[in-house]
């Protein structure tokens, strides 16, 4: 069976530059569609008509943070299944076991090297297995 | 080549980074301070301030190294991770604890400091150049990435209370004033910063033409090759003659009007770059398509291309391009037809096309011509005459575009194509369902001042606020003459809460400056409504719910802003006996 592929990304990241940086290292050199949002609840309200195939989320946001948001966004019965992705500057081994065992595919370590972001995603889609 | 264009804006991106540091820095240290035992007292619970600290220090290591500083993000972390609650709360551990914290930090501010000397040149200036294109923003609005923070100028001005009112007043322009009483002492003070200009009085207690000899003759070094305004009380013709000989870019006659000279200082010091050309590319080889593209861009100048000529009418509405590129001969459309097609809109009789093909016979050349087409060049085509051509007919187009689309005392878009705009940028806001806010704004008993000024002053005031406009909204905002003292302001994604706080500010910016009308001084303000979309969804309704905030505004005291809210909910607008919307 093809993998799909991956096109659309939704991306929560509350401070600008980052979004910004993002932006263009997914949009531009990676070619995805990227939507991003601030917050927990915008995500929330954004995710089901968006449709992503894959959703990054910062860890650490005022309000919601990433953890809550993935399981607010699991009880969404489109995106159930959808591959999330923590970005966060933990990456200690049992953190990333944490991570798994809250849902997530994998995690993405802060600070994020722009040029290199668009494929650390496309490997872990790639990895992510049927 | 277009990594190299990221590249640049991931630079643009790392000064901003940069210029934010100190005041994070400031708000860290300050948290910081207060966690220690002594402060405790006074104030915030120590686990707040620690949340604050610990807040800031988490933002600098996720996004140091983003920028190019993974020093900094590794400093940060450790201090992070120092500034989670401690486990054991007995007084030794917290003892411990808070000598780590501060050692973190001490170290974190050296790293800090050495990024910043680094680019210690840049930090002065606090250049943005990085386009907003990518930018993906909240509804709450972000500041403009091309806003300065501290665009210095120079003022040598004998006459202190001048001086002080210049600094002032240029101040609301977005510019900072360092004052000097004489040309020495600038001489001798200036040592640190390179300002972007320098404003010079001619005559000084030394001598009359003290200011220009100095900048003609015997400037210092470190202020060579700086833009020089020349301001004096004098505009007899050897006044004037010895400032072009000291190479002045202007001479500004005592009274100075602000507005003038803060748009001079603009154009000297680069501030508003004329918008970058746009191409609409029609093209059925992709490949080709995207190599003109790339081509123009690298001159940076905006491209768009279709390789269907079906879909001409979303891109043409959207991007507005300043010209078009057209292959003549297409597999579902002949170019000729679909110029034709193009100039049967009249906002696009005047946009220039230009053909692009392998055609060689001169009878079909000419027949292009003939059917609305301002140039043709053939395939295969070097790019720097691509480029060349293109340039020099936009330039062309846009001079003359601009005598049908602006207002010619404001500089602003007429009320046509304020109006049309609007519609086009309506239509954008509903298919990327994105907030507009639409403003009406009304100088406050203009006509007393054309009736106590004349009329020419009345002018003078129209152009300051429109400057004062342009300088202050956004890239993306539109802003129209609407009528005689009335103007019109689009603000692309934005909601009238964020409308409401930058006109709030704009409103009493404006209402302190002060306008010059011979010996007499006065000042100025306005009245403004606003309302939104989505709470207004169509032109009509959208202008009249702004109007009539416009109205309340007026109604309630003039010098004031009024947000009209959505239809369902109460407002003095909706009740009935209220006047009738667009009733002007």
């Amino acid at each position: 069976m093809m993998t799909k592929q991956l096109q659309k990304i939704l991306y929560v990241e509350d401070e600008p530059d980052i979004q910004t940086v993002a932006a263009m290292a997914l949009e531009s050199l990676g070619g995805f569609e990227l939507l991003i949002c601030s917050s927990g609840d915008e995500a929330l309200a954004k995710a089901p008509s968006f449709a992503p195939d894959m959703i990054l989320l910062d860890v650490m946001m005022p309000g919601m943070d990433g953890p809550t948001l993935l399981k607010a966004l699991r009880s969404m019965p489109k995106l159930t299944s959808t591959p999330v992705v923590f970005m966060t500057a933990k990456v200690q081994p049992q953190e990333l076991a944490h991570y798994r065992s809250l849902g997530a595919l994998d995690v993405i370590h802060k600070p994020f090297d722009p040029m290199t972001l668009t494929d650390q995603v496309r490997d872990i889609w790639r990895n992510k297995g049927d | 080549m277009a990594n190299e264009r990221l590249t640049a804006q991931i630079a643009a991106l790392q000064k901003r980074f940069l210029a934010q540091l100190p005041e994070k820095m400031e708000r860290l240290q300050a948290a910081i301070a207060k966690i220690s035992s002594e402060d405790r007292g006074a104030g915030a619970k120590p686990e707040s301030v620690r949340a604050t600290a610990r807040g800031i220090a988490h933002g600098l290591a996720g996004s140091g190294g983003t920028f190019g500083f993974p020093q900094i993000s590794e400093t940060a972390r450790v201090l992070e991770s120092e500034l989670h609650p401690p486990t054991m709360q007995d007084a030794i551990n917290h003892a411990i604890n808070q000598r780590k914290i501060e050692d973190h930090l001490t170290r974190l501010q050296h790293v800090v400091a050495h990024a910043l000397d680094a680019d210690a040149s840049l930090i002065d200036e606090c250049l943005i150049s990085s386009q907003s294109t990518y930018e993906e923003e909240s509804t709450a609005r972000e500041p403009d990435l091309e806003e300065d923070s501290r665009r210095t100028v120079f003022l040598v001005e004998d006459d202190t209370e001048l001086a002080s009112s210049i600094a002032l007043q240029l101040g609301h322009f977005g510019y900072k004033v360092h004052s000097f009483s004489s040309p020495a002492d600038m001489r001798d003070e200036s040592d640190a910063a390179r300002p972007l200009a320098i404003l010079m009085d001619i005559g000084f207690p030394e001598g009359e033409f003290a200011g220009t000899s100095f900048i003609g003759e015997k400037i210092p070094s470190h202020l060579k090759d700086i833009p020089v305004l020349f301001i004096s009380a004098r505009g007899d013709f050897k006044a004037r003659l010895e400032a072009v000989r000291a190479g002045g870019s202007a001479y500004f006659r005592k009274p100075v009007e602000i507005s003038a000279l803060a748009a001079t200082l603009d154009s000297v010091t680069k501030r508003v770059p004329p918008m970058p050309f746009r191409v609409l590319i029609v093209e059925d080889d992709e490949s080709i398509a995207e190599l003109y593209a790339e081509t123009l861009r690298s001159e940076g100048i905006e491209a768009e291309f279709i390789t269907n000529p079906g879909r001409i009418c979303q891109p043409l509405a959207e991007f507005s391009p300043d010209l078009i590129l057209m292959d003549l001969y297409m597999p579902e459309c002949d170019g000729i037809e679909l110029a034709s097609l193009i100039r049967q809109q009249p906002t696009y009789v005047s946009v220039p096309i230009v053909f692009l093909s392998c055609e060689t016979r001169q009878d079909k050349q000419l027949a292009a011509l003939k059917h609305g087409a301002d140039d043709f060049l053939t395939k295969p085509i070097h790019a720097d005459e691509l480029v060349s051509v293109v340039k020099s007919r936009v330039s062309r187009a846009r001079e003359l575009r601009g005598r049908m689309d602006y207002d010619g005392l404001t500089g602003l878009l007429n009320h046509s194509k304020i109006m049309a705009r609007l519609e086009v940028e309506l239509a954008r806001a509903h298919r990327l369902d994105r907030p507009i806010a639409f403003a009406m704004l009304d100088l406050d008993r203009f006509k007393s001042i054309n009736d106590t000024y004349g009329h020419a002053v009345g002018d003078r005031v129209l152009r300051s606020l429109s400057h004062l406009l342009q300088q202050r909204l956004r890239r993306s905002d539109i802003a129209g003459r609407y009528g005689g003292e009335e103007f019109a302001i689009i603000l692309t994604d934005t909601d009238a809460a964020g409308a409401l706080r930058t006109l709030d500010e704009l409103r009493a910016d404006f209402a302190q400056l002060n306008h010059v009308a011979g010996n007499h001084e006065f000042k100025v303000t306005f009245s403004c409504g606003i309302a939104d979309f989505p709470s207004y969804n169509h032109t009509d309704t959208l202008s009249a719910a702004a109007d009539a905030a416009l109205y309340a505004a007026k109604r309630l005291g003039r010098n004031r802003i009024e947000v009209t809210p959505p239809i369902d909910s109460p407002s003095p607008a909706n009740k009935p006996g209220a006047p009738m919307p667009g009733a002007k």
